[in-house]
């Protein structure tokens, strides 16, 4: 602000300074002369501080926005790849449980979900009573119905 | 049936969990959060409720602003009646009559400036919070090439118009006054035409500015959100087709998750909305009614004042008129955008 008082302030003297010199001015050819020199003097005054506009600053600071969106999409995948993740891995959960029931197993199921690229079932630890015959199929399911490879599921008790 | 119930449970219980955290529009200032209108949820509702309590406030500022306008009216009368008397030095009188205006007119003049260079700062810093938070979302719905197209070109306009209203329109106003009283007071209309071509520029830039924004946004709002329509269209038909079990559960998960994020976006753009609103409105309206009370003295005192005196009044009208299209610029700006990311994919 201490530039605009000392902006205002020189026009304001200056048109000021102006106004009294073309007031002592008689009606004479000098009068239209000072008249010129004050526009002149005026037009300086008002433009000198509009050269000194830095508009290479402006085009700098425009530089970061670009990476500042792939910042903000790069969380926004995350939200979406993680509320996917925990949709799928419940979803895959119920699915076996239900699965299992069908087979009169009773299981507790824990999924793991791939942590690169899409969030598909990778792994899954299945603990409980079940026969030998549901484990079977429950191995078979999981592999064909999920994608979890036989190597990637683990049995316990 | 019991597969559906089990996937709405879980949608129900994990969706809403899992966004809150990270996709909240910013709270508005401290300073502002008075104005803020208590039903946030309901676009209508909030924005009546702002008008209402808005024009409350505006009472105690109108009647400040017609009292500074009587001390100049009683000024300009003055100078009328020193005018009548034989003798007296004509441009010692209007000299005299129009510091007597501008320094009155100067004290409203300059606290408006003042506020309205507040108001763009301020809807400027709640951009630079609200931004961030629509492109994430925008980007979780599928969005990811309009978001960043709108994200950039957002933050790039929003920083070119503040900086240019505060680095330049601003001291422009300043100068446009000067040169307003300076030429009142010379009584020649020697500085009219640079008056004219300050006032002149002061519109032009915003005019360019809103003009290339908006055709920006157009542009990229069809081309970016195309792209990203058929991006989504092939992701799905790609997943559909992976195993058959977990290609069906992860096309449900997706379409879930590009719902929820959908309502996310428009809760926070809503409140975001509302939040440019109520920083905007009080100070748009303040600067405008100061605008028609100097306009209605400009016109009062062209009666019996003299021409150059209702002309400075005028002048003084016009500044605020700048002041209400640089504030009003500011706000248009950020509301497009937020209206183009609130408008969401295709």
């Amino acid at each position: 602000m201490a530039f605009l008082r000392q902006y205002v302030l020189s026009i304001v003297t200056a048109s000021l300074l102006c106004s009294v010199l073309m007031g002592l001015t008689a009606k004479t050819k000098v009068k239209e002369l000072t008249k010129l020199l004050c526009c002149v003097f005026l037009s300086v005054t008002a433009l000198k501080p509009l050269v000194g506009l830095d508009l290479d600053r402006w085009l700098q600071e425009s530089i970061p926005y670009q990476e500042e969106a792939q910042s903000c999409i790069a969380q926004g995948e995350e939200f979406a790849r993680s509320a996917q993740a925990d949709i799928i891995k419940s979803k895959a959960e119920a699915y076996i449980l239900d699965k299992a029931a069908a087979l009169n197993g009773n299981l507790e199921v824990e999924i793991t979900i791939c942590q690169e690229g899409t969030p598909i079932p990778e792994r899954a630890v299945l603990s409980g009573q079940v026969s030998p015959y549901a484990k079977g199929q429950l191995a078979e399911i999981l592999e064909k119905d999920l994608g979890i490879a036989k190597e990637n599921q683990v049995w316990i008790g | 049936m019991k597969k559906v119930i089990w996937a709405l449970l879980i949608l129900l219980c994990l969706a809403p969990q899992a966004s809150a955290a990270e996709i909240t529009a910013p709270q508005i200032p401290q300073a502002a959060a008075e104005r803020m209108p208590e039903h946030t949820d309901s676009f209508g509702e909030g924005l009546w409720e702002l008008v209402r309590s808005t024009l409350f406030r505006l009472r105690p500022h109108l009647a400040e602003g017609c009292k500074s306008c009587l001390s100049v009216m009683a000024a300009v009368m003055l100078a009328s009646v020193l005018r009548a008397f034989p003798g007296c030095i004509q441009s010692v009188t209007n000299l005299a009559g129009t510091v007597c205006i501008a320094t009155t007119l100067l004290l409203n003049t300059d606290a408006m400036i003042r506020l309205g260079a507040d108001t763009v700062r301020q809807l400027s810093d709640y951009g630079k919070l609200l931004y961030p938070v629509m492109t994430s979302a925008m980007a979780a719905q599928g969005g990811v090439t309009a978001s960043a197209a709108l994200y950039t070109g957002t933050a790039l306009f929003d920083a070119a118009l503040s900086s240019l209203i505060s680095g330049a329109l601003i001291p422009m106003v300043y100068l446009f006054l000067a040169l307003s009283a300076a030429n009142s007071a010379i009584g020649e209309d020697l500085l009219k035409k640079m008056r004219d071509f300050l006032k002149n520029a002061i519109s032009w830039s915003l005019k360019t500015i809103l003009t290339v924004f908006t055709t920006y946004m157009s542009i990229t709002g069809v081309v970016s959100g195309s792209t990203d329509a058929a991006a989504l269209k092939v992701a799905k038909v790609t997943i559909s087709s992976v195993v058959p079990v977990v290609g069906s559960i992860l096309s449900d998960a997706s379409e879930a998750v590009l719902v929820s994020a959908g309502i996310l976006k428009g809760a926070a753009g809503v409140y975001g909305i509302l939040a440019l609103l109520t920083l905007f409105l009080e100070p748009f309206l303040r600067i405008g009614i100061q605008y028609l009370i100097f306009k209605a003295t400009a016109a009062i005192c062209g009666i019996f004042g003299g021409h150059s005196a209702s002309s400075l009044i005028e002048d003084f009208s016009t500044a605020m008129g700048l002041l209400l299209a640089m504030t009003g610029a500011a706000c248009l700006l950020l509301l497009i955008s937020t209206v183009c990311f609130m408008k969401g994919v295709g």
